[in-house]
């Protein structure tokens, strides 16, 4: 270090301590604040609700969940297209799920019915309990 | 190569060299202190920017937003507070450089020719600050916030003639509302930053352009230069040691930013509410102009009775005579540099100017103090004063004193929210104020609690077990369970029913074959309790009544809550009473496992609650910790009827149990994490000062190695021209 930079130290520094300052501030800010508490479970109604290809939706911790039966088994199932994240609709016209973004089509059991979408729609844990299906917060596999 | 490239597309060189040439540009050596001050308010508009756009990404304008998301920064986001408290104490600390900088300038005359234009732009400026400052208060949408901004546009609005009309134009209605904050907004993030940015650069571009004033005359200045005037009394380059003044001045005035911004928060206080607070004041660089409107008021009339003539006939109210007060101050101050045209600088040399300067910073300052102590009480000197709303002291007597500590806990008391609420219809509901609290009687018929089977001399016995249970917290009495009349006998009986007190009052009760009143058997008394009790009903296992092979008796209700004694639910129901549970009972053991759960699960909350009063000494507020732990306990306590169906509903209840245990368990994570911030605030505080502490040292170090500077030609300023 020359004599002439180290006489300089401060006004070298200054401005380097205060961009790190001020850069941690705003990195730590945005985080943003603590997501709201999720629910571990929600009652998504009786069995006999499901009865007849009756497809529901839910609103579960920020996600939309489609509950249905199919082949005898409740399932439950992220609506969110497994292409580019939008959340796809129940059409009863076509008896599938579609994706108003890309076109994607999706079985009532999840799978790729028509491209784009690479993998069938997520499945969500439940379980039955005293006749009634409960979403619990956490994906199958 | 890449420096012929650089400088091609960016002049990058001219512009170091325009900065080298700055930096070499002559100031008057031996500077004062105060000449670092403009420098600061640029660097502290600099924190205000950044701070700024960092709220921006958080608060929400918006009227029913807008104090959830200041709270929210506050509470909620990382860091918030900090960028929060930066922001509203960085609005001060601006004030006040600014002041000590306008001081410098008057101090000096530096105003003074060629540099006129300069001191209107930096009046300009300052307008600018008090507009963020002004316009900046209200967005928290917090009552200090909306009540002073109301007093500000009252104020616009006493304006003759136009005065409505350009209220409505501020506030974009006839009063302060939703419409308000859109505009304060506008105002604060977009077009004062503009004027603020634009009048910054005319200012410095002129402060270039014509240099720092010389302790010369304005003439001498004027015949020989600015370079020689400013050689004549000593002169040095501004870089090194200006410089690393500023710098210095820099670094200790963020550390204590921080300092102040950590330990000395602004309190958001109450959300914007109808009713006007009590005391509410402007913040600190206001309140002179605030408290000098209030002697614009109807008594000045008595005094200036011309005064009234004006207001009725050219409709020029006192308020807006005030205002108009205000505003010549701040005109002849605008006007300065072409109002005092003398050639000299020195202050020793400006009488007038200087009587006028010393006149107005008084008056501004008692104003300023008037406005602090008005209605409030103080003791000065071991001596209580109360201060009237003008500001005027009385010395209040011994007995005053006295009396008014005597009131005083009296009106705090029906002051406060909760004492404002109406008593809920059940007391009980909320928990049950203690028995002594209860009224005498609570019947509209006027009798004592239990009506006249207490008070005919029949059921004196069980009244006094009544007393002081859980059925008498809820107001449940006799017939409550039992049935029949407990009023009093009436004058002419219904029909049908005979004249006798005793069977008028066991109307509908179950009678023994003798004709007298039948109490319920044992194995009535699930049902007869489960009229009321429901959902116990409906989940009581019929192992109470099985006795089991040992030894265990059968039991119901009664066996472990009394009877009339009736006990409260929970955990008390168990202590103290032969509870009907046994570890070695395979009908029981679950249900004692799953009063132990209940137990733990109290302990929990009582633990919870503890760390949310220790966070909220800190003044957080706790209501949504609160709330978060009051819908735990209710689900707890909901869950709790769940123990009567014994093994059979023990699972249900255990579930329910541990999903509140659960939620008292995040609660409580939440809640030490806050602690957590709290404590290591310090931490933070001693980081900024360490890293100050370090670079203010190498500054030191600087300073101390630069050359004093050559002598002055002249060893004081002249008045020769």
């Amino acid at each position: 270090m020359t004599r002439r930079v180290f006489q300089n130290l401060a006004l070298v520094l200054t401005p380097f301590a205060y961009v790190l300052g001020f850069g941690g501030l705003a990195l730590r800010y945005f985080q943003g604040p603590k997501p709201g508490r999720r629910k571990p479970r929600l009652d998504a109604g009786p069995v006999e609700a499901y009865a007849g290809g009756a497809v529901k939706g839910f609103d579960f911790n920020g996600r939309w969940i489609y509950v249905l039966e199919e082949g005898g088994e409740i399932r439950a199932m992220d609506a969110q297209c497994t292409h580019l994240s939008c959340n796809v609709n129940w059409s009863a016209r076509e008896t599938c799920f579609v994706c108003p973004c890309h076109g994607g089509r999706f079985h009532r059991d999840g799978t790729v019915l028509r491209k784009p979408p690479p993998q069938p729609l997520r499945r969500q844990k439940l379980v039955v309990a005293r006749g009634r299906v409960v979403l619990l917060d956490e994906e199958v596999g | 190569m890449l420096s012929r490239w650089t400088q091609e597309q960016t002049a990058l060189r001219d512009f170091t060299e325009f900065v080298r040439s700055q930096a070499q540009k002559l100031v008057p050596s031996r500077l004062s202190w105060l000449y670092t001050a403009g420098t600061v308010a640029a660097f502290f508009f600099a924190v205000q920017f950044v701070t700024g756009f960092l709220l921006l990404t958080t608060y929400v304008p918006d009227e029913r937003m807008a104090f959830r998301s200041v709270a929210n920064i506050e509470h909620r986001v990382p860091l918030g507070y900090l960028v929060r408290q930066m922001h509203a104490w960085g609005a001060s600390f601006i004030v006040i450089v600014l002041l000590a900088h306008v001081f410098k300038v008057l101090w000096h005359g530096s105003y003074k020719r060629p540099r006129e234009f300069t001191w209107v732009v930096g009046f300009l400026l300052l307008s600018v600050t008090l507009g963020f400052c002004l316009s900046g208060y209200l967005l928290p949408w917090n009552q200090l916030g909306y009540w002073a901004t109301n007093v500000a546009v009252g104020a616009v609005g006493s304006v003759p003639g136009v005065g409505g009309a350009l209220k409505k134009l501020v506030c974009g209605g006839p009063e302060v509302g939703g419409a308000t904050i859109g505009r304060f907004f506008a105002a604060h993030v977009i077009a004062l930053p503009i004027a603020l940015i634009t009048l910054v650069a005319i200012h410095l571009a002129l402060i270039i352009r014509l240099g720092i004033a010389p302790r010369t005359t304005v003439t001498e200045e004027a015949r020989i230069g600015h370079k020689a005037a400013l050689e004549l009394h000593g002169a040095e380059s501004f870089f090194p040691r200006q410089v690393y003044r500023e710098l210095f001045v820099l670094n200790l005035g963020f550390a204590l930013l921080v300092t102040v911004a950590v330990f000395f928060p602004w309190e958001l206080g109450e959300p914007k509410s109808s009713q006007t607070p009590v005391g509410i004041k402007p913040e600190w660089y206001f309140l002179p102009f605030y408290h000098f409107l209030k002697y614009f008021d109807d008594n000045l009339y008595s005094y200036l009775p011309f005064l009234e003539t004006l207001e009725k006939r050219f409709g020029i109210s006192s308020e807006f005579l005030g205002i108009t007060c205000i505003n010549l101050v701040a005109a002849l101050l605008f006007f300065l540099p072409f109002l005092d045209r003398g050639r000299e600088r020195r202050m020793r040399r400006r009488p007038i100017f200087a009587t006028f300067a010393f006149l107005l910073l008084a008056g501004t300052l008692a104003m300023g103090v008037l406005g602090y102590v008005s209605g409030r009480r103080m003791q000065l000197a071991g001596e209580t004063y109360e201060f009237s709303d003008k500001g005027w002291p009385r010395k209040l007597s011994a007995e005053e004193v006295d009396a008014l500590t005597r009131a005083e806990p009296a009106r705090d008391a029906s002051a406060t929210p909760q004492a404002a609420t109406p008593a809920p219809a059940n007391p009980a509901a909320t928990g049950g104020p203690p028995a002594e609290a209860l009224p005498a009687t609570f019947r509209a018929d006027g009798l004592p609690p239990g009506g006249t089977c207490g008070s005919s001399g029949c059921h004196e016995e069980e009244l006094e077990k009544w007393k002081g249970s859980v059925h008498e917290k809820n107001q449940v009495e006799c017939r409550g369970c039992h049935g029949g009349i407990d009023t009093k006998l009436p004058e002419r009986l219904p029909d049908g029913l005979s004249a006798s007190a005793e069977a008028y009052a066991h109307t509908g009760i179950k009678l023994k074959s003798s004709g007298e009143a039948a109490r319920p058997s044992k194995k009535e008394v699930p049902a007869f309790c489960g009229k009321c009790h429901e959902n116990v009903a409906g989940v009581f296992s019929p192992a109470h009544a099985e006795t089991p092979p040992e030894s265990l008796p059968a039991k119901n209700c009664v066996s472990c809550h009394s009877n009339h004694a009736v006990t409260d639910a929970g955990d008390a129901t168990y202590t103290g009473k032969e509870a009907y549970a046994d570890a070695a009972d395979p009908r029981t053991a679950p249900f004692l496992s799953a009063r132990d759960v209940f137990r733990a699960a109290d302990a929990d909350l009582t633990a919870a609650r503890q760390k949310l009063d220790a966070l909220q000494k800190f003044g957080y507020p706790g209501e949504s910790f609160a709330s978060e732990l009051e819908t735990a306990e209710k689900s707890m306590r909901g869950a709790h009827y769940l123990v009567h169906g014994l093994d059979k509903s023990s699972e249900n209840l255990t579930t329910s149990i541990r999903d509140a245990r659960e939620s008292v368990r995040l609660t409580v994570q939440d809640i030490d994490e806050e602690l957590t911030k709290r404590d290591g605030r310090w931490k933070l505080v001693a980081a900024v000062w360490a890293v100050a502490l370090v670079l203010n040292t190498l500054v030191v170090i600087r300073l101390r190695s630069i050359p004093e500077p050559p002598a002055p030609k002249l060893a004081e300023p002249t008045n020769e021209v």
